[in-house]
């Protein structure tokens, strides 16, 4: 595949709209030209509308009913969260459970609990992005694992926890500048719009986040790096050099994780991927480009470091 | 720096002033680092603080009934014939018991915000973790009034940035803009620097039941 030759070389690479062949495995993809404004927003709804297949079970020990429930699935947004998405779930299990009292639903992937306040395209990019679709997850209503997962007691706290996460990523871009500039109205549309799936409404308010004014890029990187079984990684990470030059995705793992680059060591867990909103990015691509682009919704870029082995 | 706000080396310089001063005064609190060399990789922990939580109305055994004072025989009567035998001694009655829970503090600092974070857990008697509402029913009355309408983005359930559990957070992006008037008075007043940390702490800790000894205000002081 030939490098398109500009003075600042851009790739952008994901997968297609026909996600449930393309996830499968995420090295599928598909060119656009050189960046134009269309393409770029194009890039922006592909994102949008991706969905992730899942089925989910209840867990085999909770089940109190003589029948044993059938699966339920669902269609979910990769940028949404999961409990703004399962409620549907919750209802149709709690029915087959003990007679308990408001407990709360959670998640489970192989033994592992699932953190509904990361976005769901990041949980599964993290945890099953090998793994055939649907994407099978089990429901629990009992042992809430409080060592490991935050409480959700509604979608107010998703809300909250999704604008905290906006703030925090335009005080690293703009130092704050633009969300607090903003009216109270405008926090409301941003989340009503990821909340009922409008990408217009969304984007109108969204895209005043994403300028970068009179400098050519943003102040710092708002981005965290996941890895299994570790605390995720957040440092502060300027877009451009002090000479001005593009700050790559190689140049930010090769910083914040240096192990995948690291082919003198003997590394026996295989080598890793660098998945970004369920694809690879090439390492050439700039910084400033992915934070304008494949961010998800709260503003930041979650980049998921995956065994590949 | 931004009005408000503190570098890395200087929340290192004012946390190890504090500890200076808790050491001497035997408060407890203690340097953890976990990401050494990384800007916010290392934080300030004080354990095993209890304090009262909240008031539960349970039913209790009380004293029994021949040592009570009770002038209305007939009400004792009426108890005793529709008590059982065992329990013809005894009353039992509804009492409010405080209930006192284990808090875990730890002071962090905030890349992002370049200002300290407060995070902390609460236990209850049996070991297991307080909720939200218990933590709020905490809150001096004072504070909750106050800070009720923004419930959902001053006090809440976050990931440590370090350790990966869950705590309690008080949300660091009003800290600079609380910040910023107070430091700018002591530098007005010519009163030499005074310690960010502990001007920080003294005002928020309080809060969620961390409070400072006053002591803590010479520390770092400076002219």
């Amino acid at each position: 595949m030939a490098m398109e030759s500009e003075s600042a070389p851009r790739w952008f690479l994901f997968a297609g709209r026909n996600f449930s062949n393309r996830y499968k495995n995420c090295s599928d993809w598909r060119r656009f030209g050189p960046n134009t404004m269309a393409d770029d927003r194009e890039v922006l709804r592909e994102l949008w509308d991706g969905r992730l297949p899942i089925k989910f079970n209840l867990a085999a020990d909770e089940v109190a009913s003589m029948e044993h429930p059938e699966p339920c699935y669902l269609l979910v947004p990769r940028q949404s969260y999961f409990p703004l998405v399962a409620d549907k779930v919750q209802r149709y299990f709690l029915k087959y459970t003990a007679n308990s009292q408001g407990e709360e639903m959670w998640l489970e992937y192989e033994g592992q609990p699932l953190k509904w306040h990361y976005p769901i395209g990041v949980l599964f990019d993290l945890h099953a992005s090998s793994t055939m679709l649907p994407w099978s997850l089990v429901v629990h209503f009992q042992k809430f694992p409080e060592d490991e997962l935050l409480h959700c007691p509604g979608k107010d706290a998703v809300e909250s926890h999704f604008m905290s996460s906006v703030k925090e990523a335009d005080t690293l871009k703009h130092r704050g500048q633009v969300i607090n500039g903003m009216q109270k109205k405008d926090h409301k549309q941003l989340w009503m719009g990821l909340q009922n799936d409008k990408f217009d409404q969304f984007w109108a308010i969204n895209r005043r986040l994403m300028e970068h004014g009179e400098e050519n890029c943003f102040k710092h990187l708002p981005f965290r790096l996941y890895q299994a079984d570790k605390p995720c990684i957040q440092r502060l990470f300027r877009p451009i050099t002090e000479e001005g030059e593009q700050r790559l995705l190689g140049d930010l793992v090769r910083e914040v994780a240096p192990q995948v680059f690291n082919t003198e060591v003997e590394d026996t867990s295989g080598s890793w991927k660098v998945v970004i909103q369920g694809v690879e990015p090439p390492m050439e691509t700039p910084v400033q480009w992915l934070s304008e682009h494949f961010s998800y919704p709260d503003n930041f870029l979650h980049i998921c470091l995956v065994n590949s082995r | 720096m931004a009005a408000g706000t503190l570098t890395w080396c200087r929340f290192k310089d004012e946390a190890s002033q504090l500890l200076r001063h808790s050491e001497r005064i035997k408060d407890g609190w203690e340097w953890t680092e976990v990401e050494v060399d990384q800007a916010g990789g290392s934080f300030l922990v004080k354990k095993d603080v209890v304090r009262p939580t909240s008031e539960r109305v349970c039913v209790k055994h009380c004293v029994p009934l021949e040592d009570r004072e009770d002038e209305d025989d007939t009400d004792v009567l009426d108890v005793e014939d529709s008590m059982e035998e065992a329990d013809i001694n005894t009353v039992q009655c509804e009492v409010k018991e405080t209930q006192y829970y284990r808090y875990q503090y730890h002071v962090l600092y905030s890349t992002s915000y370049c200002v300290p974070v407060l995070y902390f857990i609460a236990s209850r008697p049996d070991g297991s973790q307080a909720s939200l509402d218990e933590v709020w029913s905490s809150v001096p009355a004072s504070f909750q009034s106050r800070l009720q309408d923004d419930r959902w983005t001053f006090l809440t359930q976050q990931e440590h940035p370090v350790l990966g559990c869950p705590m309690f957070q008080l949300h660091p992006c009003h800290t600079a803009t609380m910040m910023q008037p107070l430091m700018q008075e002591t530098q007005d007043k010519e009163m030499g620097r005074c310690s960010y940390l502990v001007s920080w702490l003294s005002t928020v800790g309080p809060v969620v039941g961390l409070n400072l000894p006053l002591s803590y205000a010479q520390v770092g002081h400076v002219t």
